[in-house]
């Protein structure tokens, strides 16, 4: 047996009933993350990991009350903050930042005894669907190494699908948590927006981003997500999601939707996915055909609002208060803009000039105001879907990871790859990728979305699927 | 050529909260270099905005005082522009929907000037300029406290009309205690938009901002200013030029700070950090209930009500603090002109050149003195005298008057023996006295030295009168 | 569709090098036009979201906080402040 192989359920258990040490799990994955550099998923290894380990195998000793995270070693994205720890966006201009407080999500997973032991590779700022734009070097899939891990969190999905920790946590603006869970086939959810505290998570898109866990199944997932969640008094969108109290459904009712139809039926994979339509009703789930008139708008929503509310979050990065600031600026304007210039890559520059392009004036109107409108409409569209159904099932993504390099000149190839997912991320609703085929050996996941706070029902309905596709499709 | 002179403000209050608006550090002035500050008003990566309820309340208050609309519905926005005093690179505020919209104030002359909106804003932390070669300090204690924007109607046409204006508006401010205003601490600020155009034309001219307003005067002066200089620029036949200009009070003149070409895209958005507010009739009845009455309509019952002369009126309303009080006395004793005249002349004097004060004696202690003069238990001048024993005492003034021995109690058969060795002695005095009735006065005080003030003032008027003035 | 790319610089605080500004104008034309579909929709008009109430927002107290050197990261500092280049007004 080995630690990569057990559930985090099951490696609290053995910690807490001393099967085995916290110290002797923590040593593991970091020997895994060691082994695996080549991966690029890990950034840094926290050098405090195995101290922390031995305090609670010590507790535990002692037979002091431990937490339902005792000992289990966390990896977590570069963009989530950990006082004391480095935190950098995988961005070049914040390499040497070190958190000065602690994100409300950290804290909550450390008084569960969770250990705080590694950051992950990500798309610079979260900005990107392949982690190629990185300061650190392309994150590489974890089924093959010429592909890759897709983005943002492409780190987080990486190092779980490749063992290199029992769960990591990602960060999901219009899919960056549930593409490279597909990807790289492991379980990744995006939950109802509010779920969990956005205070100290290095904003992209205020209006969409969310923090959620990477998995490898789906108990899991639910299980480290709840322990996150929780309404938060440091962040005003938060909310209070009680999503453990419903009670299972008899028969769960699918929703196809009918916008979307001639899209899946254009992919290259779309006959496993009704493969899997198929298996599900034969499983007892009802199907219906759902109506989401805007969703084929989402995608030119979503590049136009979360380039906007990006370019005015990433203002703050100037060079004066954090930041690095450029050697050869001189006056006040060259530390702004040489320190930016330097400092931002070329993706977070393009989306930086993007979001000023839609929100300045004259255009304003015409692009951010219409966006925020679409985005209103689709809230109301899917509420109206999710009246005849309790989930939509798409793919997760159009394809299998693509080849390092592969779209990397080509910006808006590289924005279609969010299709399927930033109608989710907009209409604020959760949405959760499970793998269940595969293209050769790459995986394909599969993403139901749900209503507002409607995780119950989507957890259900992820474990009835993980556990008829177990053995592939 | 005339002119009319076209002026509209935009002025800043810092408002009277504990803490700052989006964060719990403190709103105090004077605290080390970024001692009052946390990961959210240093705009570090990760933090977020909390709105402070009393901050909206203390706006909506502001918005009650002027008879502004209070809105139903609120949003924050943010104002996207670089510069070091700003941490976040852009400033949280409001756009679209403010919290108060309208409203006016009526000046003296019975002009109507109106608001365009109140809205809600954070302030910038502040920066200290040192050299060339070391560069600018950065401080953001007060980055993130709260301030109010009331922004105007351009219904002004002179400086004075400005001044009564903006006087009007800081005693409201103070009064109902949303801000302190102190001008010459940044504590209220004043923009000017000033424009010309020919004497009734219909059309507005080309108008100039005005910034950097530090004190009242500074505001009177700096109007006058642009009014001579825009009116130079035009009779030479040129045109004003749209720009911001800074105003220099040492040297009495404004530079161009930044011109129309160089304006800045704010790129205003609603914030996605912070909830839209929903604002009930509920919410603003209760803020309505808890806010007392404004100083312009306790003038017009002091002198309606009350017959108290209107500089009288404007005197007990300087502050809240000295009106409530002299209410609070009415309440007791219904004799607003005397406890008038006690507040404005004897009480006052006793906390002269303090800027912040609390009278030495309360409301109860002042109206007993006021009553025993009245009833002539004592004299005025025994009444001045226990309003200072008062002061280092807690005793009511009756008690004390028995102590000290001060109460008239002089008997009439005293005051006749008195007033018949005071005819004999002093024969020309009397004679003097019945044909000058000024000379009584003399023969009253020489009763009263000689009882050490304790007769009863009307009693001797009356014995005089009987004993001389009718022999 | 066109854009001012010295001006989107220009709020944006960036400088982009001179041999990159033709591609990256191309690019940003092209995302554009990928987003320009937006403008052209008849959508309803905006109506007010529902708001939070009054009373939930956060009270008036200062509160116990957890120290936090909000100076540790800055590239240049004096005197308990972030120190910039002379700033000329």
């Amino acid at each position: 047996m080995e630690y990569k192989d057990l559930t985090v359920m099951q490696l609290v258990d053995g910690i807490k009933t001393k099967k085995f040490t916290s110290e002797s799990v923590v040593k593991y994955f970091i020997e895994q993350c060691k082994e695996k550099q080549h991966l690029n998923a890990v950034i840094e290894v926290f050098d405090d990991a195995v101290e922390k380990a031995v305090e609670i195998d010590k507790k535990i000793s002692a037979g002091e009350q431990v937490g339902k995270l005792a000992g289990v070693p966390v990896a977590i994205k570069d963009n989530i903050l950990c006082k004391g720890k480095k935190a950098g966006c995988a961005s070049a201009f914040m390499q040497d930042f070190v958190s000065p407080y602690t994100a409300t999500l950290v804290k909550k997973l450390e008084d569960e005894g969770a250990i705080i032991f590694a950051r992950t590779n990500m798309d610079e700022f979260a900005m990107g669907g392949s982690c190629e734009n990185t300061y650190y070097g392309a994150c590489k899939n974890a089924h093959d190494d010429s592909c890759v891990s897709g983005g943002s969190s492409g780190g987080s999905a990486v190092a779980v699908a490749a063992g290199l920790c029992p769960v990591a946590i990602g960060t999901d603006t219009g899919g960056s948590v549930r593409q490279p869970s597909s990807f790289n086939g492991v379980v990744g959810i995006k939950p109802t927006y509010g779920t969990v505290s956005r205070y100290g998570i290095v904003a992209f898109a205020s209006s969409t981003d969310q923090a959620a866990p990477i998995t490898k199944t789906v108990e899991e997932n639910e299980y480290v997500l709840q322990i996150m969640s929780g309404q938060d008094v440091h962040d005003s969108t938060s909310i209070k999601n009680d999503f453990a109290v419903d009670s299972p459904k008899q028969k769960i009712k699918i929703g196809l939707c009918r916008q979307l139809k001639d899209k899946i039926d254009g992919l290259k994979n779309s006959e496993k996915f009704y493969l899997a339509v198929k298996k599900l009703k034969e499983a007892g789930c009802e199907f219906v055909e759902v109506e989401v008139p805007h969703i084929e708008n989402s995608l030119a929503c979503y590049y136009v609002i979360s380039p906007a509310e990006a370019t005015s979050n990433l203002a703050r990065f100037d060079g004066v208060k954090y930041t690095t600031r450029s050697k050869t600026a001189k006056s006040l304007e060259e530390v702004y803009v040489e320190s930016r210039s330097q400092g931002f890559g070329k993706e977070v520059q393009r989306r930086i000039m993007l979001g000023n392009f839609v929100l300045s004036s004259g255009y304003f109107d015409a692009y951010y105001k219409k966006a925020k409108r679409l985005q209103d409409l689709l809230k109301i569209e899917f509420a109206t879907a999710f009246s005849s159904c309790d989930v939509i099932m798409t793919p997760t993504t159009p394809d299998v990871a693509f080849k390092i390099g592969g779209k990397l000149n080509d910006p808006v190839a590289m924005y279609l790859e969010d299709l399927f997912t930033v109608p989710a991320s907009l209409a604020g609703i959760p949405a959760i990728s499970v793998p269940y085929a595969k293209d050769g050996h790459l995986p394909l996941g599969m993403q139901f979305m749900g209503a507002q706070k409607s995780e119950k029902i989507l957890y259900q309905t992820a474990k009835l699927f993980q556990d008829l596709f177990k053995g592939g499709i | 050529m005339q002119y009319d002179v076209v002026i509209g403000l935009e002025i800043h209050a810092e408002l009277k909260t504990k803490t700052k608006v989006f964060c719990s550090c403190k709103n105090e002035f004077g605290a080390m270099p970024n001692a009052n500050t946390c990961p959210v008003c240093t705009g570090m990566p990760g933090a977020l905005p909390i709105i402070n309820k009393k901050a909206v309340e203390l706006c909506i208050k502001a918005g009650l005082c002027f008879d502004c609309k209070i809105s139903d519905y609120a949003v924050m926005e943010r104002k996207n522009y670089f510069y070091p005093d700003l941490s976040k690179a852009y400033q949280i505020s409001q756009m679209v929907y403010p919290i108060c919209v309208g409203g006016h104030i009526d000046l003296e002359s019975g002009k109507r000037m109106r608001l365009n909106r109140i809205h809600l804003e954070e302030d910038a932390g502040k920066l200290t300029h040192i050299s060339k070669s070391i560069g600018s300090l950065v401080d953001y204690n007060r980055g993130g406290t709260p301030l109010i924007e009331i922004v105007t109607e351009p219904d002004f046409s002179s400086a004075s009309e400005v001044d009564e204006f903006l006087k009007r508006v800081r005693e409201a401010l103070v009064f109902a205690g949303i801000a302190d205003c102190k001008m010459e601490e940044g504590g209220m600020r004043c923009d000017v938009n000033l424009s010309l155009k020919p004497q009734g034309s219909k059309e507005f001219g080309t108008r100039t901002e005005m910034k950097n307003l530090n004190s009242f005067k500074s505001v009177t002066r700096a109007i006058e200013y642009e009014i001579k200089r825009q009116t130079e620029v035009l009779n030479s036949g040129e045109k004003v030029m749209q720009e911001t200009r800074k105003w220099d009070d040492a040297k009495g003149k404004n530079m161009t700070m930044r011109s129309k070409e160089e304006a800045q895209d704010y790129r205003y958005f609603p914030d996605p950090d912070i909830l839209p507010i929903s604002i009930t009739d509920g919410d603003v009845k209760k803020i309505k209930d808890e806010m007392p009455q404004l100083p312009a309509q306790r003038r017009a019952k002091y002198i309606e009500e009350y017959g108290l002369t209107a500089q009288d009126a404007k005197q007990l309303t300087t502050s809240k603090y000295v009106s409530d009080y002299f209410e609070n006395c009415v309440a007791l004793l219904n004799l607003p002109k005397k406890i008038s005249n006690w507040i404005l002349t004897d009480l006052l004097r006793l906390v002269k050149d303090q800027e912040e004060f609390v009278f030495p004696i309360d409301e109860k202690r002042l109206v007993q003195i006021i009553q025993m003069v009245e009833d002539k238990k004592v004299t005025k001048a025994l009444g001045l005298e226990l309003l200072e024993l008062c002061q280092s005492s807690e005793k009511m003034p009756e008690e004390l008057a028995k102590e000290h021995n001060m109460i008239a109690n002089i008997t009439a058969q005293q005051i006749e023996e008195i007033l018949v060795k005071f005819i004999s002695d002093n024969p020309k005095a009397v004679e003097d006295a019945k044909s000058d009735p000024k000379a009584m006065g003399f023969i009253i005080g020489h009763v009263m030295k000689c009882t050490q003030g304790k007769a009863n003032g009307a009693l001797v008027r009356q014995l005089v009168d009987k004993l001389i003035l009718q022999k | 569709m066109k854009v001012d790319i010295k001006h989107l610089e220009s709020l944006s605080k960036l400088n982009i090098v001179d041999s990159q500004e033709d591609k990256f104008e191309q690019d940003l034309v092209k995302i554009l036009n990928f987003v320009n579909e937006i403008t052209e929709l008849d959508l309803p008009e905006e109506k007010k979201t529902m708001g939070v109430s009054l009373s939930s927002l956060r009270e008036d107290e200062v509160t116990e906080q957890e120290q936090c050197d909000v100076l540790a990261n800055a590239p240049s500092k004096k005197d308990g402040c972030y120190l910039t280049p002379l700033v000329v007004e």
